[in-house]
């Protein structure tokens, strides 16, 4: 009984130390257990891709600038017939057409072809008087920004040895986006084709040449935001027709099926009532190699509002020709921001690639595609492939094989007018090398 | 009492229990929120990131839905798209019935892409909202629906929305138009022709029914009117509100600011705070604010050095040449330096290449008579009265534009596009006769002039009709 009567007052101690270290070690422990918190996960809509085992070497053409570029429009052309691929620049901060002629040792020398056009949109290059000679029909749009006043015009820079002589061939007109050439109305001479994006309002139009520079206009179409208007025998009747990218009100494409001598019927081939898709140009390319001309729709254009974000539906379409010019759509690529779209044999295999920059994309992250290229396994399956995230804000693209190695390499443009700005590599380059990375 | 085995063990396991319920009610406590997400604001001008900072900070340790949601807006001002979604997210679970928290995350959605969520957001916001802004979320609404092509809750939506949302209404009867739904369109645009007969967009619709309905002469009418119509409906109206909300924030709101002084005749109070905002980050619109306030305040040489930066970084344009001009002209006088005055006249005559011109030819019409040059002030006299007259009928101001052109004829009869405004004008006052006078006056003057030897054409088609429908007076 005394060992039992005992036995409590032994353990009496510890457990007394136990009573008092227990809450201190719970104490202890409580401030060690960290914050039950849920983290937020933020939406990533910025368009990434693997990167491309096909390389390329970037550079660039034409100096840094003193202000974040304004490039509107590349051309990749043989200016100067030497056989070495040349390169025209359309510059709507400097408000010049710029050509850069490629010199044996594969540099770049800078001539001014025009000067004071505010804001060239597009440079067509073409032997509008027909005196074995490339001139420049030049897209005036007078303001890169909204405007829906009469400051556009279409302009000839005729050619004249190294010299250019400005003729006004349209003026009295809305932003003019985009003007192709060809003979619409069978007498043999170039007529033209124009896009006047305006901004609520716009048209197209076609040029009748009557000789010596003058030309009569004839409106085809009334509706704001045409981008181009690229020239081709959509319907295979042997004449040239007009297709017409819409897309300010309307997302639409128009064809104007040509009876040869500059009667035209007008119809729709594709219209969208996504309004938000962002048409941003149209180009022609038989991608299919099939013997008849496809369009491409890249559409991405978001900048309605400065700060735009990448979209879903974002990317690419091809709208592929049956022949007798009835198109059928089919997406081709997901990728934010998309602006321009050219195709080219990049890799060397025969068939069309395609290559795709975005000016709208999500620049706020730095691992953010601008340019990819879509390898094309022959049968119009294609495969996005990542070139670069840097310069960032690319508008225009052109292929075109600078170094004559049998593939196409790439110049880009870029329209630097939101962050991150940078005044560098104005008109980026790549030059399809070729092997894995 | 410290050997007392019994009591501290009874205290021991009153501890143990009372450990366990409070580390219990750790576990199960309710989860702690983080605060906002804090996007990284280093592409911001200084001024801008600086007011960000601020509000970020506000919103940190609150769990105010409304503090959120204007966090949320400042984000979707300044781009931060993923960083607003979240705090919206975050101010509906905090105000789930709140109608600007629903309405903003809806914005927010539809800006990122997040359509579904987009459509999910505004159908709240329209259950939540006040009588007034039902129409406004029935609108965005039937856009979202539109994104995602499903025409038919589009068209709903935009039903809904039609009775007290122009925009809502416009919206439908467009969709009623592309769907060649032509008869229900109609009543539909006639209405808003009634309330708003100068509205371009209107009237483009309405020619896009007259011409589905083949009746092109009403077609042509319609694009005519519409091009001196008014934007009163916009194409995107959320990127339109959103470019007028960025007004209210950071560096824009000093710019706003700036203005106020400057229409005040504060010009001083004005150019510092042009001067701040491009200093903060440098822009053509800054520049040139700056430069004008220049001109207001007498700092000639100041302005110079402003516009040629100006020119230098982001080229030439007719307004930079004619106000560098006028600088050198007002220097010119005050320094009393006639070289400077050439300089102006340089100036001036390389602004004439370009389009867009305001006054610059009134500027040099002054100089060639101040010159004694009749013949070149005339010239430029002329061009002058043209460029006003058309700025005018642009504007719908027809009896000025009239003016305008009769002056400029007057002056220079080969102004092709004078006539052909001319006859515009006499068009639009029903006077098809005075019309194709001034259209063939015009064709003589500039041979291929398209659209005039399209319109000459239509009134010559149109008269022929008219003649061959008039019964013939009998002998």
């Amino acid at each position: 009984m005394n060992k039992h009567a005992q036995s409590p007052k032994k353990g009496g101690p510890l457990l007394f130390i136990a009573a008092l270290a227990l809450p201190a070690l719970a104490y202890v422990v409580h401030g060690a257990i960290p914050p039950q918190v849920v983290e937020d996960e933020l939406f990533n809509g910025a368009s990434k891709f693997t990167p491309s085992k096909h390389q390329f070497e970037a550079s660039s053409i034409g100096p840094d600038r003193n202000t974040p570029p304004i490039i509107t429009n590349v051309q990749v052309v043989d200016f100067n017939n030497d056989q070495l691929t040349d390169v025209v620049v359309c510059d709507a901060r400097k408000n010049q057409v710029l050509w850069y002629e490629q010199t044996p040792d594969g540099k770049w020398q800078e001539h001014l072809a025009a000067d004071r056009l505010v804001a060239p949109a597009h440079a067509t290059v073409v032997d509008l008087d027909g005196d074995n000679d490339l001139d420049i029909v030049v897209s005036v749009l007078g303001n890169i920004w909204p405007d829906d006043t009469d400051v556009g015009r279409l302009v000839w820079l005729e050619r004249e040895g190294d010299k250019f002589t400005q003729h006004i061939l349209l003026d009295d007109v809305r932003r003019v986006a985009d003007a192709t050439a060809g003979d619409l109305d069978g007498d043999g001479d170039l007529d033209l084709a124009v896009a006047v994006f305006g901004y609520a309002r716009g048209k197209v139009l076609w040029l009748e040449n009557h000789g010596e520079g003058n030309f009569q206009e004839h409106r085809l179409f009334y509706a704001s935001g045409t981008i181009h208007v690229p020239m081709d025998d959509y319907n295979g009747d042997g004449t040239l027709d007009i297709a017409a990218i819409v897309s300010q009100e309307d997302e639409e494409v128009w064809i104007f099926d040509n009876d040869g001598s500059g009667n035209f019927q007008s119809r729709m081939v594709f219209k969208t009532f996504n309004y938000d898709i962002g048409s941003a140009g149209i180009v022609k390319s038989d991608l299919d190699q099939d013997g008849d001309v496809d369009l491409l729709l890249p559409v991405g254009d978001n900048l309605e509002y400065m700060l735009s974000y990448p979209q879903p539906y974002h990317g690419c379409l091809w709208l592929e020709n049956d022949g007798k010019g009835n198109f059928t759509d089919k997406r081709i690529a997901t990728y934010g921001g998309v602006y321009a779209a050219d195709t080219g044999d990049v890799d060397g295999d025969g068939d069309l690639d395609i290559a795709l920059v975005s000016m709208c994309n999500d620049w706020k992250q730095s691992d953010s595609a601008s340019i990819i290229w879509m390898e094309n396994d022959g049968q119009q399956n294609f495969t996005p492939w990542q070139i670069a995230t840097n310069p960032t804000h690319l508008i225009t693209v052109a292929c075109g094989d600078l170094n004559q190695d049998g593939r196409s390499d790439i110049v880009a443009g870029r329209m630097n007018i939101s962050p991150p700005l940078d005044n560098t590599r104005p008109v980026p380059v790549w030059i399809s090398t070729g092997g894995a990375q | 009492m410290i050997r007392n085995r019994r009591l501290w063990a009874s205290i021991l396991a009153i501890e143990v229990l009372a450990i366990l319920v409070f580390f219990g009610f750790i576990w199960q406590r309710p989860v702690k929120p983080l605060p906002p997400p804090h996007p990284d604001v280093s592409l911001l001008d200084p001024i801008s990131k600086s007011e960000l900072e601020t509000i970020y900070q506000q919103a940190v340790g609150t769990r105010n839905a409304e503090t959120w949601r204007d966090l949320a807006e400042v984000y979707t001002v300044y781009g931060y798209f993923p960083e607003a979604d979240i705090c919206c997210y975050h101010a509906a679970k905090m105000a789930p019935n709140n109608f600007d928290v629903r309405f903003w995350w809806g914005v927010v959605s539809d800006r990122i892409g997040k359509v579904d969520q987009a459509i999910e957001q505004f159908t709240l916001a329209r259950d939540l909202a006040p009588v007034g802004d039902k129409g406004q979320c029935s609108y965005h609404l039937g856009r979202n629906y539109l994104r995602n092509e499903d025409l038919e809750q589009a068209e709903k939506a935009f039903r809904a929305g039609a009775e007290s949302y122009l925009h809502a209404r416009y919206s439908l009867a467009k969709l009623l138009v592309e769907l060649n739904r032509v008869d229900e369109a109609k009543p539909i645009i006639e209405s808003l022709l009634n309330e708003h007969p100068d509205s371009l967009r209107v009237l483009q619709l309405a020619a896009k029914v007259a011409i589905a309905e083949n009746d092109l002469a009403a077609a042509e009418k319609y694009i005519d009117r519409s091009e001196r119509g008014v934007e009163r409906i916009h194409s995107d109206e959320l990127a339109f509100s959103l470019i007028g909300l960025a007004s209210q924030y950071g560096r824009q709101k000093l710019v706003v600011a700036a203005a106020a002084q400057g229409s005040q005749g504060n010009f001083q109070q004005a150019r510092q705070g042009y001067q701040r905002a491009n200093e903060s980050r440098w822009s053509r619109k800054m520049a040139w604010n700056v430069a004008l306030m220049d001109m207001e305040l007498g700092n000639y040489k100041q302005g110079i050095t402003v516009l040629e930066e100006l020119i230098a970084r982001d080229g030439e344009t007719s307004q930079r040449l004619d106000v560098l001009g006028e600088a050198y002209r007002r220097l010119s006088i005050k320094n009393n330096d006639p070289k400077l005055l050439e300089k102006a006249i340089t100036y001036w005559q390389a602004a004439t290449k370009f389009t867009n011109l305001r006054d610059v030819h009134s500027k040099l019409a002054n100089y060639y008579r101040d010159q004694g040059d009749e013949d070149r002030a005339n010239y430029h006299q002329a061009l002058q009265l043209q460029t006003l007259g058309i700025r005018q009928f642009r504007d719908s101001k027809l009896a000025d534009a009239q003016k305008a052109f009769f002056a400029a004829i007057k002056i220079d009869p080969k102004l092709a596009h004078s006539w052909y405004y001319l006859a515009e004008l006499a068009l639009v006052a029903d006077n098809p006769e005075q019309a194709a006078k001034a259209y063939q006056r015009c064709l003589e003057l500039t041979p291929h002039h398209g659209r005039a030897a399209a319109k000459l054409s239509q009134l010559k088609l149109a008269s022929t009709a008219s003649s061959e429908a008039s019964p013939v007076p009998a002998n």
